[in-house]
């Protein structure tokens, strides 16, 4: 039985025959692909201006629904850009503290304690913080900023700069090559005629420093 | 019996021999017991290591360490040694005890040892009679400590000195000199601020005199014309009493003792007549043609004396200080207040116990970087200086010089 416009009508207003109502289920109901060609579209007629026109019949009798909240909250357009803002600060804080910690290998140290060293153990070398102070290590370029005193012990002979950010983060600094196996004194010395000196001995030199420091120096790094 | 007689002369004979052997032996060196060398010098080498060479000439010939000397371990004790009757003796701060060493068959041995209460330094040290006193605070628990200190056999006895403890936001104290003057035991002192990285010294000098051996005070003088009084004395001179009995010393506010850079460098006296601070002599060093701070300061007799003085702008500051050759040697007239610069090489290291004086001759060790270390002879009666005993190349600083007895001649 060929199923029309016209049969589909009939079934809907109920007056098809037994054989016409079970031909129409049959084609509702069957899922296969069929090759029969779709029903011809009223002459004249517009497939989407159909599917508009259905669309808006559906609509109405959907039950209404409120704008969701969080769209009302990023109603005002500054609270838009405040978001987009937000959003690509995070992202580049993310990565910057990504890069920092693993990608280039910096390290932060700060040496919270009144009395104790912090010992730090890397490839190339050992470093024990001194109380009070502080380090950070940039692996990629040598560098090593440090606050206070600090005792490096490199395990092979390395090419450091090493600045004192105490008072004059800026002062630039030369590198030095520090030979494997000699303790090397760091200090950020603050003395009444240079309040900032950044002061690099092998240990062996620190008698060169005024009779107490050294003994404190000796006493503190256990030389 | 003849055979006897026979046997009898044949010991007479290995006897003989004997005695022939014994004297065509070579001599005895410096190094073995018994017979004593006259100086000893401690130098380092530009490797770093530290030996101890004792000889009789510092007038002529040369000095290898390597082959004369004898290696000190352990290294870095050369600013703490006291030398006296052919022993070396120092407190280790680090154990507390009080030890002495012998140079024995090129070797530096330990042969005694007593242990002292407290962790402390020898900030200073004198001698009444073969009794050494040494003085120096004890910032761990804040005490300034002494120990008199009888040699042979090593016994102490020690105590507690009655001088007021850094207050008011200093943390230490250095005695920078100690002396007696008509019985009485003067000490020059003064206070630090000090931190891991951080040190300066009180715009104020103290100088107590205290009774001996009861050690109370008497009177305590305060000055401002200058700072940090002395130095530590085994390090090297920074005072001394002269012919008449007057006692001078020079103070140190330089960067690489007081470091109070602001105050001259200057000469003081206590007089031997009243003894009291002289408030009306002072001589000015920073503000006289040297016009730089100095440190060491000796006397070479006939009112006159030899101070050590940096010279600014050749150095950076304490990481360079030790390291470059920035050192002159002025004579001082004491009385006139005048200087004259010897004509030596510019010198480096920060202290060195450099200068000792002997029949009127001044023996000065000079290290320079190219010229030659060697040991100078300065005649103060002509001027003239002269080169005398010369070191091997490889020495980098002649950190001593001192004699090793007090035999004569």
């Amino acid at each position: 039985m060929k199923i029309s416009k016209e049969l589909i009508e009939k079934y809907h207003s109920g007056h098809c025959t037994p054989d016409e109502k079970k031909a129409v289920e049959a084609w509702l109901f069957d899922d296969e692909a069929t090759t029969e060609p779709t029903l011809p579209l009223p002459t004249g007629e517009s497939k989407f201006e159909i599917r508009e026109e259905m669309w808006n019949e559906i609509a109405t009798v959907l039950p209404s629904r409120q704008k969701p909240a969080v769209l009302a909250f990023f109603r005002p357009f500054w609270r838009q850009a405040a978001a987009v803002l937000l959003i690509c600060l995070a992202g580049v804080a993310v990565f910057y503290l990504k890069n920092r910690e693993a990608d280039s290998g910096v390290i932060v140290v700060n040496n919270v304690s009144d009395t104790a060293n912090q010992n730090l153990h890397e490839s190339a070398y050992s470093i024990a913080i001194g109380p009070k102070s502080n380090v950070e290590i940039n692996h990629e370029t040598g560098r090593i900023d440090f606050c206070g005193a600090m005792m490096i012990n490199p395990n092979r002979d390395i090419e450091l700069t090493i600045q004192g950010i105490c008072a004059r983060p800026d002062e630039k600094s030369e590198k030095r090559i520090l030979k494997k196996g000699q303790n090397y004194i760091a200090l950020n010395y603050g003395n009444a005629a240079n309040p900032n000196e950044v002061i690099i001995l092998p240990q062996g030199s620190l008698t060169g420093l005024p009779p107490l420091m050294q003994r404190q120096l000796m006493m503190q790094f256990d030389i | 019996m003849k055979g006897n007689s026979w046997n009898g002369l044949g010991a007479w004979l290995l006897l003989l021999g004997l005695v022939q052997l014994v004297g065509c032996a070579p001599k005895k060196t410096g190094n073995d017991p018994g017979v004593q060398k006259k100086y000893s010098l401690y130098v380092m080498m530009k490797d770093g290591t530290e030996y101890l060479v004792q000889t009789d000439r510092i007038d002529s010939g040369h000095i290898d360490p390597l082959v004369q000397g004898a290696k000190v371990v352990p290294s870095r004790i050369f600013y703490e040694l006291i030398v006296h009757q052919n022993h070396y003796y120092r407190l280790d701060w680090k154990t507390g005890k009080f030890l002495r060493h012998v140079v024995e068959n090129k070797a530096y041995t330990q042969t005694g040892s007593l242990p002292l209460t407290g962790n402390w330094a020898v900030d200073n040290h004198t001698w009444l009679g073969d009794t050494l006193l040494i003085l120096g605070h004890d910032s761990k628990n804040t005490k300034l400590r002494y120990a008199k200190i009888t040699l042979d056999p090593m016994k102490a006895i020690e105590g507690i000195l009655d001088i007021p403890a850094p207050t008011g936001g200093f943390n230490n104290m250095t005695i920078g000199f100690s002396t007696f003057l008509k019985g009485n035991l003067y000490l020059g002192y003064t206070y630090h601020k000090i931190g891991l990285n951080t040190y300066t010294t009180s715009d104020t000098m103290y100088i107590t005199e205290l009774t001996y051996p009861g050690l109370k005070t008497v009177r305590t003088f305060k000055d401002t014309r200058s700072a940090y009084p002395g130095g530590i004395n085994t390090r090297q001179s920074h005072s001394f009493t002269d012919e008449k009995g007057d006692f001078y010393f020079i103070s140190c506010p330089g960067i690489a003792l007081g470091d109070h850079p602001s105050k001259p460098t200057g000469i003081f006296r206590i007089n031997k007549a009243d003894g009291s601070l002289d408030r009306d002599y002072f001589f000015n060093l920073s503000a006289s043609p040297i016009q730089n701070h100095g440190y060491g300061f000796w006397s070479i007799g006939n009112g006159k004396a030899i101070v050590r003085t940096e010279r600014k702008g050749l150095f950076k500051g304490m990481q360079d200080h030790y390291l470059i050759p920035h050192f002159d040697f002025y004579v001082l007239d004491l009385a006139r207040q005048t200087t004259s610069r010897l004509n030596l090489p510019l010198d480096k290291g920060t202290a060195r116990n450099c200068i000792l004086v002997e029949n009127g001759l001044v023996y000065i060790t000079v290290n320079p970087n190219t010229e030659g270390s060697y040991v100078w002879i300065y005649d103060p009666q002509t001027g003239s200086l002269r080169k005398g005993l010369h070191f091997d190349a490889q020495v980098d600083y002649v950190l001593r010089l001192e004699r090793l007895n007090s035999l004569s001649d």
